[in-house]
């Protein structure tokens, strides 16, 4: 610690090049990161708030939520238990009665009784067909417990009773309606009794039924359009961010390690062990890492600060933890490319004074 | 008494199908205390020699005995002990780390060693001449005084011998002359055998020997009988 830190008070310009650079990627990956965490929970929290064993859906629908119809033939909304909770999705577009801007949402029928009735945090449950439950964030929280919508260019309007937190799906506010109003929609009468799926809360739930493939949740969110692709980008960017680090990191460390060779030559020849001198850079690169990494974490909290709130930001301290442990393995590992160089040092030329 | 022995001591290097015999297998006995000059052309051999008995590289043959035990048989954690123990060594361009200030060069001593003697790095510093630049960096320093910093720093460690290529290269003839001066009178009076490579023919008169080397061979040993 003693060389390098000293080292590195004697050349801030050069290596506050370096913070400066570990800095900047840190701060693009941890942004990248929020926003690639945000967006997948904005894709799946209504769904993870069932804390569901197995979602059933029509086997033909391709895992998607969206595209899945089961008819009266293979759900009886009458012999449900309350921990077999059927769900119609829909995606909707609705406005406030008196308003002509449209408003992008998620439309989920369900029973009020059953286990996946939202959680409220105004009002209370709907209890007939013309009232429905929305999430605060519709509209960017202009509605307001006793607003009217129309849904989807509606002449009916539904009274919104109740207001509920974190349920979005495919990254929009969901809008709970009752099958009713959901069959009325979506098929024209609230006569017909179809659903999207049948969510099962316990493993002991979960019915095998012919034309029906229960997924796990995880699965369903997964194949909602696009929410895979979305991951598989912002993975591939953290990716390369990572491994450019790497490089970055390996490069410099070389260069400031070929332009110090002599120094280390002298090193060497007083006895200072190789191990001090490998140890001296490893430290260094941690150092420089330590500082750039934290550096970019806070001013990445601080951008949350003043982000717009229609940014899908959220943060993962869990995924947060792992990339500042990764991002300074990097570092450390761009360092070790340079302990070579150390340990070829020609002792002639390092002597002879011509390194 | 002998501190250092080298007994048909060689080193070839071998670079693809050429083979340089830099050093030619030679014995050479340094004793105790002793001052000791090589002087030779360019290429002759002499920064190979110094390294070899440095303790940074291995002969190709023969022995290097620093106190009857062989250098070749170290392992390189070893050597680098034998450097740090029993060796100083003053480059041309001084053996000091040019991020550390004069005093830290020897607080790093300090942490190796995990014991202090800052009563002896002030007698050196005091003895050098350069008391007053503890705090100083190297670039700060001119030439002279660097290489002052350098034998106080060299001496630091109780070597048994002081290695030593070209130390003066970079200084006028007068302070050459000067830091010679210094450098014999501080290890004849610590007792500690120096080897200094130069092609100064104004420094010969400090050695007690003086050693000529041609083409990888030591020829002409004069000694002059001093000491
Ligand atoms: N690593 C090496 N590989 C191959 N040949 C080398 C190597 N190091 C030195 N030599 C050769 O060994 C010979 C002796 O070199 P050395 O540096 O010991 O000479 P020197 O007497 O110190 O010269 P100078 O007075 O110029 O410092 C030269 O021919 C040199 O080219
Ligand atoms: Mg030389």
């Amino acid at each position: 610690m003693y060389l390098a830190t000293h080292e590195l008070k004697a050349n801030k310009g050069r290596y506050g090049l370096v913070i400066l650079i570990l800095f900047l990627i840190a701060y693009l990956i941890y942004f990248l990161t929020g926003l690639a965490y945000g967006l997948a929970s904005d894709n799946r929290l209504a769904v993870d708030q069932w804390h569901a064993n197995r979602i059933g859906i029509s086997q033909y629908a391709n895992s998607n939520l969206a595209a899945s119809t089961l008819g009266p033939d293979k759900i009886n909304l009458a012999n449900l238990k309350p921990t077999q909770a059927p769900l119609g999705e829909m995606a909707a577009v609705v406005n406030k009665v008196g308003s002509q801007k449209d408003l992008n949402a998620t439309i989920f029928g369900i029973q009020f009784d059953s286990f996946i009735k939202p959680k409220l945090i105004k009002g209370h449950q709907v209890t007939t067909n013309h009232q429905v439950v929305v999430d605060e964030r519709l509209g960017n929280g202009t509605v307001k417990v006793g607003d009217q919508l129309h849904i989807n260019g509606s002449q009916a309007s539904y009274h919104i009773v109740g207001l509920t937190r974190n349920n979005l799906y495919g990254t929009l506010p969901v809008v709970y309606t009752t099958l009713g109003t959901y069959d009325q929609l979506r098929y024209g009468s609230a006569r017909v009794k179809n659903v999207s799926g049948i969510v099962y809360q316990r493993a002991s739930d979960v019915q095998q039924i012919k034309g029906i493939k229960n997924l796990t949740p995880q699965a369903l969110i997964t194949h909602i359009p696009g929410y895979s692709a979305q991951n598989s980008t912002f993975s591939l960017m953290i990716g390369a961010l990572f491994i450019i680090v790497l490089f970055i990191v390996g490069i410099f460390m070389y260069i400031l390690t070929l332009q110090n060779i002599s120094v280390y030559g002298i090193m060497r020849a007083q006895g200072i062990s190789n191990r001090t001198l490998i140890t001296s850079v490893l430290d260094q690169s941690l150092i420089l890492g330590v500082i750039g990494i934290g550096l970019g974490l806070i001013a990445n909290q601080l951008t949350v600060l003043i982000l717009p709130a229609g940014i899908p930001y959220a943060n993962n301290l869990m995924l947060v933890a792992l990339f500042s442990i990764g991002l300074l393995a990097m570092v450390v590992l761009g360092a070790i490319f340079s302990v070579r160089q150390i340990l070829k040092i020609d002792p002639i030329r390092a002597i002879g004074g011509t390194a | 008494m002998s501190v250092l022995e080298l007994k048909r001591a060689a080193k070839t290097f071998k670079s693809g199908d050429t083979e340089t015999q830099a050093v030619q297998p030679l014995d050479l006995t340094v004793d105790a205390g002793e001052f000791i000059i090589l002087t030779g052309p360019s290429g002759s051999g002499k920064t190979t020699l110094l390294t070899m008995m440095g303790g940074l590289l291995t002969p190709t043959s023969g022995q290097i005995l620093l106190n009857g035990q062989d250098l070749g048989r170290m392992k390189e954690k070893q050597l680098s002990q034998v450097r740090f123990a029993d060796y100083g060594f003053i480059l041309q361009s001084s053996n000091l780390i040019p991020f550390l200030t004069v005093d830290e060069q020897f607080r790093l001593v300090d942490r190796l060693n995990k014991k202090s003697d800052e009563a002896y790095e002030a007698e050196l510093l005091a003895a050098m001449g350069m008391a007053g630049e503890k705090q100083s960096k190297p670039n700060q320093l001119s030439g002279g005084q660097k290489q002052r910093v350098a034998i106080a720093r060299a001496l630091y460690n109780h070597p048994a011998v002081i290695f030593a290529d070209e130390p003066t290269a970079a200084l006028d003839s007068e302070r050459a002359a000067q830091v010679v001066q210094t450098l014999r009178d501080q290890a004849k009076e610590h007792h500690v055998a120096v080897i200094m490579v130069t092609h100064d023919d104004d420094l010969l008169k400090a050695a007690d020997r003086i050693y000529n080397m041609v083409d990888g061979k030591l020829k002409d040993v004069e000694s002059l009988g001093r000491s």
